[in-house]
């Protein structure tokens, strides 16, 4: 099936598979030395598709394959996309209108200390509080003597060694299951 | 000699056998799709896990791309054979893809037992969580693809069934394809 008989053709694909291969290891390091991200992001990523298009024309033949086989790619390419879509605002954002995230605590913790700039972030536990049953706040809470990860909020209430930072006894929420109920 | 159908019918104006590959790589494409999709949407919510994704080696994720991009080469050299109906060449091309195979495989075997060592494994955390299964899913593939082609090329050495060491070369050309992501993914961006 292939248009392409001659082996050098191949070598030479591979050789410039190779080439870029370096630049794809190069790039971030200038990237970096630099300070400029797109550089990084240029040469690690957008060099990853432009090898996957060389492998597919060129190894995989798929530039001369028959119009049936483009269909069902492109078609699981679409619902990967859309899998992506649908769940990647779920997965990457740390609240919402009505609902925060309370199960992660590492990248809450790491939050409250570039905001807070605690002296000990691993003794910053987590609270989450609601002020109005809408929007959910982000509270810090100095945890003394007690490990930070993961932050048990409510441990640090019961026991006393907790320290609130600014909301009275009781008047925080345990998460997004009862700001929900409260509408 | 009675030849499977899948070789003799086209009803789609591709080979049965290898429009069968094809699926196959839609089917792949959905589950390994999926799986850095997912990675994808946790590494950018996360941008602690740098710190861990700094403790991959680079230059060993270079090198294994390095011989992947190799293997595909005598992969697609050894199809070329095959067309020629040189089932001696194209055997021994499948054989020194497979080679390739193999030393991806010990590189990575060495890669993961220092890791390990080091307290690295699959349960320390949501990085390592992924770094395991997906670079695990994809070297189970390798494995799978050198079996099929030591076997296809036992029977292209003595010129039968030529047609499968383009398919097998297909899929191949997959596996490779699948780890010129992987490595960006999680051994670039720290």
């Amino acid at each position: 099936m292939s248009e392409h008989t001659d082996e050098s053709h191949y070598v030479k694909i591979w050789a410039i598979l190779c080439v870029l291969l370096v630049i794809s290891v190069i790039g971030p390091f200038v990237g970096d030395a630099t300070g400029i991200q797109v550089i990084t992001l240029i040469t690690a990523f957008g060099i990853a598709f432009v090898k996957a298009y060389l492998v597919a024309k060129n190894f995989m033949h798929l530039d001369v394959e028959k119009r049936v086989v483009h269909f069902f790619l492109a078609t699981v390419l679409m619902f990967v996309v859309l899998f992506f879509s649908a769940t990647a605002p779920d997965i990457m954002k740390q609240d919402g209108s009505n609902w925060v995230k309370t199960y992660d605590f590492a990248s809450l913790q790491a939050s409250c200390c570039d905001h807070n700039d605690a002296g000990d972030c691993r003794l910053a536990g987590l609270q989450v509080e609601s002020t109005n049953h809408h929007k959910a706040a982000i509270r810090c809470v100095q945890c003394v003597g007690r490990p930070a990860y993961p932050a048990d909020p409510e441990a640090c209430h019961s026991t006393g060694h907790g320290e609130d930072a600014g909301h009275g006894e009781g008047d925080h929420s345990e998460g997004e299951h009862d700001k929900d109920a409260g509408h | 000699m009675i030849r499977p159908i899948a070789t003799t019918r086209s009803a789609s104006g591709t080979p049965t056998g290898r429009l069968a590959v094809w699926w196959l790589i839609a089917s792949e494409i959905v589950i390994f799709g999926g799986l850095l999709a997912a990675y994808l949407m946790h590494r950018l919510g996360h941008p602690e896990w740098a710190s861990h994704a700094a403790n991959t080696n680079t230059w060993i994720g270079a090198f294994n791309t390095l011989v992947l991009l190799t293997s595909s080469l005598s992969a697609v050299l050894a199809h070329q054979a095959a067309e020629k109906g040189n089932g001696v060449r194209a055997a021994n091309l499948l054989l020194w893809t497979a080679g390739g195979g193999l030393v991806f495989v010990l590189v990575k075997s060495y890669e993961w037992a220092t890791e390990i060592s080091h307290g690295m494994t699959i349960t320390a955390n949501g990085f390592w969580a992924f770094y395991y299964t997906a670079a695990g899913l994809h070297a189970l593939h390798v494995i799978a693809g050198m079996i099929i082609m030591i076997i296809i090329s036992m029977a292209a050495r003595k010129g039968r069934d030529l047609q499968r060491v383009e398919y097998i070369g297909i899929y191949w050309h997959f596996v490779d394809l699948i780890w010129i992501f992987l490595f960006p993914l999680l051994y670039i961006a720290k």
